[in-house]
């Protein structure tokens, strides 16, 4: 290592080839931890991924265009720039967006983007065209393998860490931007002092994660949270369980409830239960995790009942925290398959007597792709003749929403047999269906009168006529999860009172 | 008419675009027809990153065919390469068991990312200045595939890819054209 202070950056050095392979490890690092970090406290629908990708993407060219402007010196002092501030990272993130959120959630989002696109990849992407550059046009094939070498690396890094505490990430993506900055620097004294800095960030950050989260979700969700009991970055979402003062627990998949309130708990009651109480059926497949409250429903009227999650860490966090609701461990009858729920279901030679879709609401494409005609034809396939399909609508039918239509639409053209009900107290209405279903319309009122819950109830034909020619989801045609996610990045910006 | 300067901007700004819709289209086929899991993604992201580093090196043999007409050469295969992944996926959906196989025509298609940077490394006085054209038509790309996925659907997955690539191709040809007018004159 040079200890020359004036020494050039971007010389014929070997360190030009770590730097640059963990100015590509720290992309990808990037592109999961903190564009994951911002999703979840945007509330990700399909919408916010996008706008918050194109602003990741925009970083890039921001960096790519600074990098034929910077001298050697502003180099060096833009890394230490961006280093000290990376190890605010997330949490300064956090403690922006709950403090925005609080006066419009769409200023949170729109300062979230604004790091997203200026901060996060910019210096990253500025060192290789400066690298390459200072060496020569001959050197591009070299560098930039070194770099995408490292952006390879960071992606495997992101699967292997997924099921660790989220502030592990955090601690190796300020090592990582340390190691970066002494490859860089190249002075001993900056080496000394960055060692210090991410030391001390490393030893802070299990307290930092937990009282960043807690600030955030008081500002923007109203949550008194006294303990953050789980939080990860799974390869697909942030997901965060918390325990409130009052005792009660929240589980929130990108930023997103899915259970905590009474009405998701009343969810799990009309979702599962009801069909459970019904069919009384003897092999249960839920395609989603969540609390698994449905598990301790099924076992007891089923021989097997077995889970589908794509997300382990879901299911983990639910094992561990949802423990005495859901009985996972002490259910002998019960499985579980961590999988893509559409494969699990194509490549199954098994029939079941109830399939259950217990996944979030399809604010996305990769959910609505499960709630599409396509993926209810795949689900009718693998039931017994006299098995049942249950669904959330994600919306109440009568109110005549976009989803809840399409939802209903999907489930009314592929199966005969289809009792659509709205349960008193429930935000949602639930379609059970099949091709014979074992029971009729008169049990379901009567079964959903003995929960506290009697439901306005309506056959097929009562169903088609409200929903008159509503289009349903196709795999084909996802539009309606990108027009229904905008309906919901619109009301980011109109102020809480007004809504 | 375009000059040189505009043509050769042209060019990268519109292969910027070729490779954000031919990825967006990878990412989907794969998410709807074979698996929502990261496997599936990692097949994607791993082959498109592994296929790149490789082109890198390719872009500098001297023996393949050079000029528009190799350029033209690079973008066949890299679309029969797509055309094949898609037809894989579609002849046999949810198989995950023929992911390295995905992995190799995803590899082939990104490797002609790889060869491109290489072989117009020299085509502006900056390499900043050829990743930065590059990289806002890779982000006008990216929201083009995810539009045309989300509002078209399937025939924009085999149609859009090879749109682009005849918009680069062509944009391509013109700008030799004038480069070889201009030293004429």
């Amino acid at each position: 290592m040079q200890s020359n202070p004036g020494a050039a950056v971007g010389g014929h050095d070997v360190w030009d080839y770590p730097a640059l392979f963990l100015a590509g490890f720290l992309i990808a690092l990037a592109q999961y931890f903190l564009l994951q970090e911002v999703t979840a406290l945007s509330s990700g629908t399909e919408v916010v991924v996008l706008l918050v990708t194109i602003a990741y993407f925009t970083g890039f060219s921001l960096g790519y265009k600074i990098a034929g402007k910077v001298s050697d010196r502003a180099v060096k002092r833009l890394t230490a720039l961006f280093f000290v501030m990376s190890l605010t990272f997330p949490f300064s993130l956090r403690i922006v967006a709950g403090a925005l959120a609080e006066i419009l959630p769409g200023l949170a989002l729109l300062a979230l983007l604004f790091l997203a696109a200026f901060v996060f990849v910019s210096y990253f992407s500025m060192l290789l065209p400066v690298y390459i550059d200072k060496r020569g046009g001959a050197s591009l094939p070299n560098l930039y393998a070194v770099e995408l070498c490292g952006t390879a690396f960071g992606f495997a890094a992101v699967f292997m860490v997924g099921a660790a505490p989220a502030w592990v990430m955090s601690i190796i993506y300020h090592l990582a931007f340390g190691l970066l900055a002494v490859a860089v620097l190249r002075q001993k004294v900056a080496a000394a002092m960055v060692a210090a800095m991410v030391a001390i960030s490393a030893f802070l950050a299990p307290y930092s994660d937990a009282a960043s989260l807690a600030y955030f979700y008081s500002r923007a969700k109203w949550l008194d949270v006294s303990q953050t009991m789980y939080s990860v970055y799974s390869p697909y979402q942030k997901v965060d369980i918390f325990k409130t003062e009052d005792g009660k627990r929240y589980l929130y998949l990108n930023g997103i409830l899915f259970f905590g309130s009474g009405s998701l708990s009343l969810f799990n009651l009309f979702l599962t239960r009801l069909p459970v109480d019904a069919a009384k059926p003897k092999n249960v497949l839920v395609l989603g995790s969540g609390s698994m409250q449905y598990i301790s429903y099924a076992a007891k009227h089923s021989e097997k009942v077995t889970t589908v999650e794509l997300d382990g860490a879901v299911l983990r966090g639910s094992m561990e925290h949802f423990a005495d609701l859901n009985m996972a461990r002490d259910t002998p009858n019960w499985r579980y398959f961590v999988d893509d729920g559409k494969k699990f279901l194509a490549a199954s030679n098994e029939k079941f007597d109830l399939i259950a879709l217990d996944i979030p609401a399809p604010f996305t494409i990769q959910t609505g792709l499960m709630y599409s005609e396509d993926f209810m034809r795949l689900a009718k396939e693998k039931l017994t003749p006299n098995g049942v399909f249950s669904i959330s609508l994600c919306g109440k039918i009568e109110s005549g929403g976009l989803i809840a239509n399409a939802v209903a639409a999907g489930v009314l053209n592929t199966f005969g047999d289809v009792i659509i009900h709205t349960p008193d107290k429930s935000p949602y209405s639930f379609a059970i269906a099949g091709e014979k279903l074992p029971f009729t319309k008169e049990d379901v009122e009567r079964l959903s009168a003995s929960y506290n819950a009697p439901s306005a109830t309506y056959n097929k034909e009562q169903a088609l006529a409200m929903i008159k020619d509503t289009k349903p989801m196709r795999w084909d045609n996802p539009s309606l999860p990108v027009k229904a996610s905008f309906q919901q990045t619109k009301k980011k910006f109109v102020p809480r009172g007004s809504r | 008419m375009m000059n040189q300067g505009t043509a050769k901007t042209a060019y990268v700004f519109i292969m910027g675009i070729f490779f954000a819709v031919l990825q967006t289209c990878m990412f989907f086929s794969m998410e709807v027809f074979l698996t929502s899991a990261f496997a599936g993604f990692g097949a994607v992201t791993g082959g498109w990153l592994a296929g790149s580093a490789v082109g890198l090196f390719i872009g500098r043999a001297k023996f393949l065919p050079q000029g528009p007409k190799g350029d033209a050469v690079y973008l066949a295969v890299c679309l029969a390469a797509y055309y094949g992944f898609t037809a894989a996926v579609h002849a046999s959906p949810f198989n995950t068991s023929l992911l390295p196989v995905h992995f190799a025509l995803i590899a082939i298609s990104g490797s002609t990312a790889g060869v491109f940077f290489t072989r117009n490394r020299e085509l502006f006085p900056s390499a900043s200045r050829l990743y930065y054209v590059e990289n806002n038509g890779f982000i006008l790309g990216w929201i083009i595939g995810f539009s045309g996925y989300v509002f078209i659907g399937g025939t924009f997955v085999m149609t859009g890819p090879f749109i682009a690539a005849f918009a680069a191709i062509a944009t391509r040809i013109m700008g030799a054209r004038e480069c070889s007018s201009a030293s004429q004159a």
